[in-house]
C-alpha cells in the first residue's frame, strides 16, 4: 500500500484529501503544519507529501527547504497542493524541488491524475 | 419533469442515428442532467415537451444541441500515458520509414475537446523534436459541434487543465489567461479540427495513425465494424491505429493485427486486396 503525509492547516482539506486517498488505496497520515510534518518524518517516510503552502508555525516553501536538507535514503515526492495559481508561484515551488502541483480546489480525478504522474516519475 | 418512457426511446433512436452511440437514456441521470442545461436555454421546463420539439418542424438545430448534450465527452491529456509512450515511438518509426519531406499524417476521430490530439502535438514537439522539421498534419474531429469549438480555442479549466498534464508541460505549452490555461500557438499551429460523423466517409487523404479512442465501444457490432474499414481505407499499409484501453479490433475486423512492436498499437495489414495507396 502506498503512503501519504497530508499536510495543511485546513481540517477540511485533510479530510477531503483524506477521503479521497483512501478511495485510491493510500494509507494516510496528516500534519496540520510543516512543523509537525518534519516531526512525523522521523517515524514515517511517505511516498507522496501533498503540501499546503501558506501554514501557521512552518510554511509549505520552508517545510520543503527543510526536507532537502534530511538525509533520506529516499526522498518522498512532494504534490504542493495551494491556492496559489500563479505561473509565477508555481516555478517557484518546482524550483524549490516541488514534483508536482496541485491548484486548489480539486477533485478526485485531479489528484488521482496528478499522484500517477509522480509514481510514474 | 423527467424522461417519460417513450420520449427516453425516441432520444436514444435520435441519438444512435446521428452517432451511431447505443446509449441508455432511461432513468440515466447523467442525461436528465445535462438536457436539462439545454431545456434551460430554451425556457422549456419538460422534458418530453423537449423531446417533441426536436421531432417538429424546424427542430433540427434543437436536435444536434441534445445530441451534443447527450454525448459522453470525457477526455483527458495523455489519456492511458504508458499508450503515449508507444505512440512516440510508433511516430518515431513512421517518420523513419517515410520520405524526407513528406507530410505525416495523423487523425484523432472522436477527438472530443481536444486533448488527445494536443497531447500527441506535445509529444512530437517535445519529444521527437518536431521530426526535424518534417511537416506533420494533425487532424482532430468530431460529431459534437460544441466538443470542436471548444477544442479549437484550447483553453481548459483548472480540472481539465490538471488532469494527465505534468506541471512542468502545463508551464511550458500552456499561458494562464485568468483561472483557465489556453495551448500556446506553437502548438495549436501544428492542429487543425473540424467536425465530422464516424458514421459517415473519412476525411480524404491517407494517414500514416489513425486515433479512436473510446467511441466505438458505444457502437453496435455492425456500426463498429464498418468504421474499423473505413479506418482501414483511410490509413497507409502498415500505418497504425489506436483504440480505447479495452477496445478491440478482434473478430471485427481482418485489416489489422497488432503491431508486436508497439504496445496497444494496430498495424494495418498490406495483404488484403489491393488498394490504391502507397506508403510514402
Ligand atoms: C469519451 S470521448 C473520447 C475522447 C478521446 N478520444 C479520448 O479517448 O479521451 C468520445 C467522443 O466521441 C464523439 N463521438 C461519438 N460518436 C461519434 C461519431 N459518430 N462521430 C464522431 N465522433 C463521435 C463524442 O462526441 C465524444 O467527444
Amino acid at each position: 500500500m502506498r503512503t501519504c503525509l497530508v499536510v495543511d492547516d485546513s481540517k477540511v482539506i485533510r479530510k477531503v484529501a483524506r477521503h479521497i486517498l483512501e478511495t485510491l488505496d493510500y494509507q494516510i497520515s496528516e500534519a496540520g503544519d510543516g512543523r509537525e510534518a518534519l516531526d512525523l518524518l522521523n517515524d514515517t517516510n511517505p511516498d507522496v507529501i501533498l503540501l499546503d503552502w501558506n501554514m501557521p508555525v512552518m510554511g509549505g516553501m520552508e517545510f520543503l527547504a527543510e526536507l532537502n536538507r534530511l538525509d533520506l535514503s529516499v526522498r518522498p515526492k512532494v504534490v504542493f497542493c495551494t491556492t496559489e495559481h500563479a505561473s509565477s508561484s508555481i516555478r517557484d515551488a518546482l524550483n524549490a524541488g516541488a514534483d508536482e502541483y496541485i491548484m486548489k480546489p480539486f477533485d478526485r480525478e485531479t489528484l488521482k491524475s496528478k499522484l500517477e504522474i509522480v509514481a510514474a516519475a | 419533469m423527467g424522461l417519460s418512457e417513450p420520449s427516453a426511446r425516441l432520444l436514444t433512436a435520435l441519438v444512435e442515428a446521428r452517432t451511431g452511440q447505443r446509449c441508455d437514456t432511461a432513468g440515466n441521470w447523467r442525461v436528465e442532467s445535462r438536457l436539462g442545461g439545454v431545456m434551460a436555454s430554451r425556457g422549456l421546463t419538460d422534458m418530453d415537451e423537449l423531446v417533441g420539439r426536436i421531432v417538429a418542424p424546424g427542430g433540427a438545430g434543437l436536435a444536434r444541441d441534445v445530441v451534443d448534450a447527450v454525448l459522453n465527452n470525457e477526455t483527458y491529456f495523455f489519456r492511458d500515458s504508458e499508450t503515449f509512450n508507444h505512440i512516440g515511438r510508433f511516430i518515431r518509426h513512421m517518420h523513419d520509414r517515410i520520405e524526407p519531406g513528406r507530410t505525416l499524417r495523423i487523425w484523432s476521430a472522436g477527438c472530443s475537446t481536444g486533448q488527445e490530439i494536443y497531447s500527441l502535438a506535445l509529444l512530437i514537439a517535445e519529444e521527437l523534436d518536431g521530426l526535424e522539421g518534417r511537416p506533420v498534419e494533425l487532424l482532430g474531429t468530431d460529431v459534437s459541434t460544441s466538443a470542436i469549438r471548444r477544442a479549437e480555442r484550447g483553453e481548459y479549466n483548472q480540472f481539465e487543465i490538471q488532469r494527465g498534464l505534468p506541471v512542468r508541460r502545463m508551464l511550458r505549452w500552456f499561458e494562464q489567461q485568468g483561472e483557465s490555461w489556453r495551448v500556446q500557438p506553437a502548438l495549436r499551429a501544428m492542429v487543425r479540427f473540424r467536425s465530422h460523423n464516424i458514421l459517415e466517409a473519412a476525411p480524404a487523404g491517407f494517414f500514416h495513425l489513425i486515433l479512436c479512442r473510446n467511441v466505438l465501444m458505444y457502437f453496435p457490432g455492425p456500426a463498429r465494424e464498418a468504421a474499423l474499414a473505413r479506418f482501414s481505407d483511410a490509413l497507409v499499409p502498415e500505418g497504425g491505429l489506436v483504440l480505447g484501453a479495452g477496445e478491440t479490433v478482434l473478430g471485427r475486423s481482418d485489416r489489422f493485427r497488432i503491431a508486436e512492436d508497439f504496445r496497444g498499437i494496430y498495424e494495418h495489414l498490406t495483404d488484403f486486396p489491393p488498394r490504391a495507396a502507397r506508403l510514402g
